[in-house]
């Protein structure tokens, strides 16, 4: 799916920033432009959805033991 | 002519609806244009047609209701990058449409505005109509495969 049309972004570019590390609102925010004002807004007022993507996208999301925890 | 309580803003809310929707399907028949599937493309970009068909009739409605037809507001528009995922959008798009129009149809019967309560029924049909093509093309594919399938919808379909 293509999750961002005003940067033309799919889930896999996001699931490749959580992969680098970037897992936080602000830092997703800043890496993919979502407060220029071309964008529609979308993103940045639903940027938990984009995080939590990526978060689960860090190498050691699988085997994190505190995984079960910090996501309910 | 006075629009009866809460017509106008249902009609809005069906017309928001319907120019996402022209959207999505356009995009979704241009990307299958591009991948070479030409009987998709005719299919879904006639599909986006008659959506911009129910906007056309929608705000010359809210026109005669002495409403204003709000062009300005979208939903988010779910684009697919491939084409059983495009399937799976639109059809999630047709069956929240169905779902909108039905509340819409209960609410018209119940103010007593039987002339939208009709337009509401004719675009219900034509959701049907929708959600029954794209099933028959998810399940097409569950029976053919993917790759069958999409080799079918490169050639125009013959009219
Ligand atoms: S769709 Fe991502 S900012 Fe508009
Ligand atoms: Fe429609
Ligand atoms: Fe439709």
């Amino acid at each position: 799916m293509y999750i961002c049309l005003c940067k033309g972004l799919t889930e896999s570019d996001i699931r490749q920033a959580g992969e680098a590390g970037l897992t936080e609102p602000e830092r997703l925010i800043t890496r993919f432009g979502w407060d220029d004002s071309d964008c529609c807004g979308r993103c940045a007022d639903h940027i938990d959805c984009a995080a939590t993507l990526a978060a689960e996208s860090l190498p050691c999301f699988a085997a994190c033991p505190a995984r079960s925890s910090s996501l309910t | 002519m006075q629009a009866k309580d809460g017509v106008i803003e249902l009609l809005n809310k069906i017309l928001t609806a319907d120019l996402t929707a022209v959207n999505q399907y356009f995009i979704h028949a241009k990307m299958c244009g591009n991948w070479g599937y030409e009987r998709l493309h005719a299919k879904i970009r006639e599909r986006s047609i008659d959506e911009m068909k129910d906007a056309d009739d929608l705000i010359g409605h809210l026109l005669y209701l002495e409403g204003v037809p709000n062009m300005q507001r979208l939903s988010t528009v779910q684009v697919g990058e491939t084409v059983p995922e495009q399937l799976k959008v639109d059809l999630k798009a047709e069956q929240d449409m169905l779902k909108i129009l039905s509340d819409g149809i209960v609410h018209c019967t119940k103010v007593g505005d039987f002339t939208t309560r009709h337009m509401l029924e004719d675009m219900a049909e034509d959701v049907d109509a929708h959600i029954d093509w794209i099933e028959t093309q998810i399940e097409t594919i569950k029976q053919v495969g993917l790759e069958n399938y999409l080799a079918q919808q490169m050639k125009k379909e013959a009219s």
